[in-house]
């Protein structure tokens, strides 16, 4: 129950991240368009495709990891007993969700600490930089709930995922 | 010794967690996280600012947009009806050089290769079709499917490119120019993997035991076939060397030509908008979380002064250069049995870069270098995506498809070698757009 209402979390996170691609995409082409024939800018492009880059990857982490995307090295987990074999993928879990625990927990701080300091970016914008660092928060914290809902659906016997998938 | 020692606890450490079937981000971070305590004998509190401002800082980058967009761009054109148009425009042309249509491997990838930065995406795109049209004809199927994993792998060195991107992005070389060196080497690959297909079939004609031979002539219809692909390589590669656009900028265009040209030729649907972004959006998520990972482990390496130090105790072997290189092609073959490309690119750098810098090569030659050891190593088995995609399209084993690949992973090698005598062959393309003598 639960678990599902987590893979749709991590769906919509993930839409969210294309939306950001598409913003992305089009901001880049209009400073084209304004520098070709404007001879003018948007003066901000790089940081906030910048800030796009990391929120969409972070936003995608969870769907990354349900849908089997990141990759692993399976010369071990393939040749061991099926018993074996889950309980390396729960610790796998168990180990992502204690990591990203513990650097979320770091850059809720660092988010908590622009915000009420006001910090903004050292940039004609002057975006405040806990913005785009707490969409990357959130991504986080959508991982460390996928994470820990695998845990609990692999320990419970729930078939595991096995893909590849590679550049 | 005691900085051989630290080297060592890294490397053990890196096997120990990618061993245990931990994904490779994941595993790269705890082996940052476990030097941190252990060795370097940090606070929690250190290690979580450290890390979490280094996980921030390396993924808000300019540069990596370029990753998402060429992946989509990539995913666009997979799901468009290119690969019966590669395979029918390209038949006229090939049908008169010995070894006849295996040569549509060849150039189908390297065409391929230039509007896509994935060596499996280049591979399975140019296979769904040839492969099943090859074996239709009687052609060998061992040397059709080696060919297939060979030529795959150039998607990686013609650009754009994803691992060059990365290589650039931490090394500090300039993308346009990586991606310029990759040409020539490219065009090498293609042309010594045709010359040995053409050799080969002479000397064994049997391999193609093809009933009916086409002999239509190049005609309008195969012109209208490579229009698109040709188009998308102009404007693509066209609008980052005449200076209109930035390597991010050029994926930005490039995304948006695949998309017209899939309007235009009717096959753009909701269905194939939805998946390539959604898909794009997830790749690329597992290729920066490699970038960020390797941004933690590459600063962990440096409170080590572990690059350094190694540097120093080569140095003070006193290789010549080409041993040097040899013993790093080595290291990288041997990595490459076990890891895919990106995971060997960012965590060997660390080391590797500076190691090579003080031997006196050309960071944006080793780029080069790099990019074909990565190549390898996707052609060898226990794990080598090209292998693994072949298996998908043909379900043969992966040892047959290895033992297919092989020939053509001795030609690489030949490449590299190649390259390495002429340092040229990689850098003669970027000095001239840089305009320098």
């Amino acid at each position: 129950m639960l678990g599902k209402f987590i893979d749709i979390l991590s769906k919509a996170a993930a839409v969210f991240a294309c939306a950001i691609l598409v913003a992305m995409t089009m901001m880049i082409l209009y400073e084209i368009i304004l520098r070709t024939f404007f001879a003018s800018s948007t003066y901000v492009l790089d940081e906030f495709v910048g800030y796009g880059v990391a929120v969409m990857t972070f936003m995608s982490f969870a769907l990354a990891l349900r849908d089997g995307v990141f990759i692993r090295v399976n010369l071990v987990t393939a040749n061991v007993g099926p018993k074996v074999r889950r309980i390396l993928e729960v610790g796998s879990c168990a180990v992502g969700t204690v990591l990203f625990t513990f650097l979320g927990y770091f850059i809720l701080k660092l988010v908590m600490r622009n915000f009420e300091n006001g910090v903004v970016s050292n940039s004609l914008a002057e975006t405040p930089l806990w913005i785009p660092q707490g969409f990357v928060f959130l991504g986080v914290a959508l991982l460390v709930l996928q994470f820990a809902a695998l845990t609990v659906r692999f320990s419970l016997g729930e078939p595991i995922i096995d893909k590849h998938e590679e550049l | 010794m005691t900085e051989l020692l630290a080297g060592f606890i890294v490397l053990m450490l890196i096997f120990f967690y990618l061993g245990i079937g931990v994904w490779v981000f994941i595993g790269l971070l705890l082996v940052s996280v476990t030097v941190q305590i252990f060795v370097l004998d940090m606070s929690f509190v250190k290690i979580g600012a450290i890390a979490s401002s280094i996980m921030l800082r390396s993924a808000s980058s300019w540069e990596l947009a370029a990753i998402p967009m060429f992946i989509w761009m990539g995913d666009i054109i997979f799901r468009t009806d290119i690969s019966k148009r590669l395979f029918r425009g390209l038949t006229p042309l090939v049908n008169k050089i010995p070894g006849r249509l295996l040569h549509v491997n060849i150039v189908g990838c390297t065409l391929f290769a230039a509007v896509s930065g994935s060596s499996t995406a280049t591979a399975v795109t140019v296979g769904k079709i040839s492969l099943e049209e090859l074996s239709k004809r009687n052609y060998d199927p061992m040397i059709s499917v080696g060919s297939l994993a060979g030529a795959g792998s150039l998607g990686l060195l013609i650009p754009p490119s994803i691992v060059m991107i990365v290589y650039g992005i931490l090394a500090e070389v300039s993308i346009v120019q990586l991606f310029a060196a990759g040409v020539f080497p490219g065009l090498m690959i293609a042309a010594l993997y045709s010359t040995y297909i053409a050799v080969k079939v002479k000397l064994n004609p049997s391999l193609i035991m093809d009933q009916d031979i086409e002999t239509r002539s190049f005609s309008m219809s195969d012109v209208k076939d490579l229009t698109p692909i040709g188009v998308l390589i102009v404007v693509v590669l066209g609008s980052i060397y005449t200076g209109v656009a930035t390597p991010s900028e050029a994926a930005a265009i490039g995304v948006t030509a695949a998309l017209l040209l899939a309007l235009v030729t009717k096959q753009l649907t909701k269905n194939l908008f939805i998946e390539s972004i959604m898909s794009a959006v997830k790749m690329s998520a597992m290729v920066i979380s490699l970038v960020v990972a390797a941004a933690l482990l590459s600063s962990t390496m440096g409170y080590l002064h572990l690059p350094q130090k190694i540097a120093t105790a080569i140095a003070n072997l006193d290789l010549a250069p080409y041993a040097l290189m040899a013993m790093l092609a080595a290291f990288y073959i041997l990595l490459g049995l076990f890891l895919e490309g990106i995971s060997i690119t960012v965590m060997s750098l660390p080391i590797t870069l500076p190691l090579v810098i003080q031997a006196g090569f050309d960071p944006m030659w080793f780029g080069v270098f790099l990019i074909l050891m990565v190549e390898l190593a996707t052609i060898t088995p226990p794990v080598g995506f090209n292998l693994f995609v072949l298996q998908g399209l043909t379900n043969m084993s992966i040892s047959k498809i290895a033992k297919a690949a092989f020939p053509f992973f001795l030609l690489l090698v030949v490449g590299v070698v190649l390259l390495t005598i002429f340092p040229q062959i990689a850098l003669w393309l970027p000095q001239q757009i840089a305009g320098k003598p």
